[in-house]
């Protein structure tokens, strides 16, 4: 088992950034799949690692773990760095060179919890033809969660990120997943596999619900949809992560 | 000897972040000075670490020194970002007290200094919070509102947004060009003389700066206000040679400042 932190500048933050990195080595590969694992709001590349075991279930499985900083960027391109093209390509295109990292399709999974998970939603059917899979924990199309309040520490995130703080004016921009999934639909893509987990005393199980059976109902995406007793915390992550990781290896066919 | 990284959440940028933190030995439980020492535009709080021998200078000199990250600002609060200022002035310093509680409380031997953004981050911020820092150490900086027209490159580095996107001083500030709020409290001349006049402790400034830099002429700048001030009242010291935007020079100013906490009386200007 390797685990790296590594820092670099990215073109694309135009400064320098930071993520961690697992490589299980207890299989050797040419090359291995890849979970792309993304963290939520008020975070950084370190959540993951310090608040669950995600190092002994990506062993387990086989799977790299890359963990990069999005800062509460949502993972959108916005105006303090281009976040969807630095994971989507240039983190991408560094790790694939760098590290005996795969480059099928077929062998990447974008994975996240909260504003991860959205981001894991937006990467996935924004971009079908990199991401076979995409795992979200506790999350759904976040603008059904309504406004921030007024004052609040998201109020002013969403208002210097978005310029409004009125998430009904997001509905069919590129921050509203279900929007987002219509257009990856009528693509005609080959759409990513779906997982997605909620803990049922989380605020955002009904829109966790919600979005996911409009990606599986309507869209016809395949998915799995977990609902387990749990809050909106690290001990339903760190519960989901070993799921989340044997999902992954099945996905990228890889299951022992 | 020790080399900390330190994860911790901030309140005030409502994110998690990461803080460098060299600890001398043979401190024991006296009080141990403090140097806030602040990134430039595009680094991290490993800059210093990677590119100068800082550790080492550390240790020699008994000081403590604290290296957070200001993300993509000027460590000011940002208009389209967090705000980094009043994270470096009033929760950075609780964070550190509280993990380690060797390190001083008191002014007199907290200091702040940066290269580049981190100068004029250092400079703003001694020159606003005066009541903070004991000195200020300000390297290779062109970042000082209202002399930003004197810098000899044109336009600010691309957006990071991407083109289209808000500029750099948009992101920053709020303006287009940062020499507009010459006369608000950005305006470290003016700010300077206003600590004057109301009667308040104030900072020394310790500035260094190549003449190949793009910022010299703005150096020069600041030089001429503040020895034009009756008697110096910032005890300000400028030093210059053949140098441009370098980490040559950065490795060599920082220990001429460390050098002049202990022996002030050196000082030339």
């Amino acid at each position: 088992m390797a685990f790296i932190q590594m820092e670099f500048y990215s073109a694309m933050l135009t400064r320098h950034t930071e993520i961690a990195v697992i490589l299980p080595e207890s299989r050797q590969q040419e090359s291995y799949p890849v979970l792309w694992l993304l963290h939520g709001a008020c975070d950084n590349d370190s959540g993951w690692w310090r608040n669950t075991a995600v190092e002994l279930y990506a062993e387990q499985h086989g799977v790299a773990v890359v963990m990069p900083s999005g800062d509460n960027s949502f993972y959108s391109n916005g105006p303090l760095g281009r976040y969807f093209d630095y994971v989507a390509d240039e983190l991408y295109d560094k790790l694939c060179t760098m590290m005996p990292l795969s480059r099928d399709r077929a062998d990447h999974v974008v994975g996240g919890l909260s504003m991860g998970g959205h981001g894991a939603y937006k990467l996935g059917l924004m971009r079908p033809d990199r991401y076979a899979g995409i795992a979200v924990l506790s999350a759904g199309n976040f603008i059904d969660l309504g406004d921030p309040a007024p004052g609040s520490a998201f109020a002013d995130i969403n208002q210097k990120l978005f310029g409004t703080t009125d998430m009904s004016r997001l509905v069919g921009t590129e921050h509203d997943i279900v929007h987002l999934g219509d257009m990856a639909a009528q693509s005609g893509a080959e759409l990513p596999e779906l997982y997605v987990c909620c803990g049922t005393e989380d605020l955002a199980f009904g829109s966790a619900q919600q979005t996911y059976l409009h990606m599986t109902g309507k869209l016809g995406m395949s998915g799995q949809w977990h609902a387990r007793p749990g809050k909106h915390d690290w001990a339903f992550w760190g519960m989901m992560i070993p799921e989340v990781m044997a999902w992954c290896a099945q996905v990228t066919g890889r299951s022992r | 000897m020790a080399l900390l990284q330190l994860h911790t959440f901030s309140k005030t940028l409502c994110s998690q972040t990461k803080i460098r933190v060299i600890l001398p030995d043979g401190c024991k439980d006296e009080s141990i000075p403090v140097l806030y020492l602040l990134h430039g535009g595009s680094g991290n709080s490993t800059a210093w670490l990677s590119n100068s021998s800082i550790e080492r200078y550390a240790q020699a000199h008994r000081i403590a020194v604290v290296m957070p990250s200001a993300g993509p600002s000027r460590w000011l609060n940002m208009a389209l970002g967090p705000a980094y200022g009043d994270f470096m002035v009033e929760e950075l310093p609780s964070i550190m007290r509280r993990f380690f509680p060797q390190l001083t409380g008191e002014r007199e031997q907290t200091y702040i200094g940066g290269l580049s953004m981190g100068g004029g981050g250092a400079m703003q911020l001694a020159i606003r919070y005066p009541e903070k820092y004991a000195a200020a150490c300000v390297l290779s900086t062109s970042s000082v509102i209202p002399l930003e027209h004197l810098r000899t490159i044109k336009g600010y580095p691309p957006p990071p947004g991407g083109e289209g996107a808000p500029s750099l001083p948009q992101i920053h500030l709020g303006v287009d060009d940062p020499d507009e709020l010459a006369g608000t409290e950005y305006d470290v001349l003016q700010q300077s003389i206003r600590n004057l006049e109301e009667g308040k402790r104030l900072p020394r400034i310790f500035h260094a700066v190549g003449t190949d830099d793009h910022g010299f002429e703005v150096g020069l700048a600041l030089r001429s206000h503040f020895l034009g001030l009756e008697n110096n009242p910032y005890r300000y010291a400028f030093y210059t040679e053949q140098a441009s935007h370098t980490w040559e020079f950065w490795d060599k100013w920082i220990q001429v400042f460390l050098d002049s906490l202990t022996r002030p009386e050196k000082e030339e200007s």
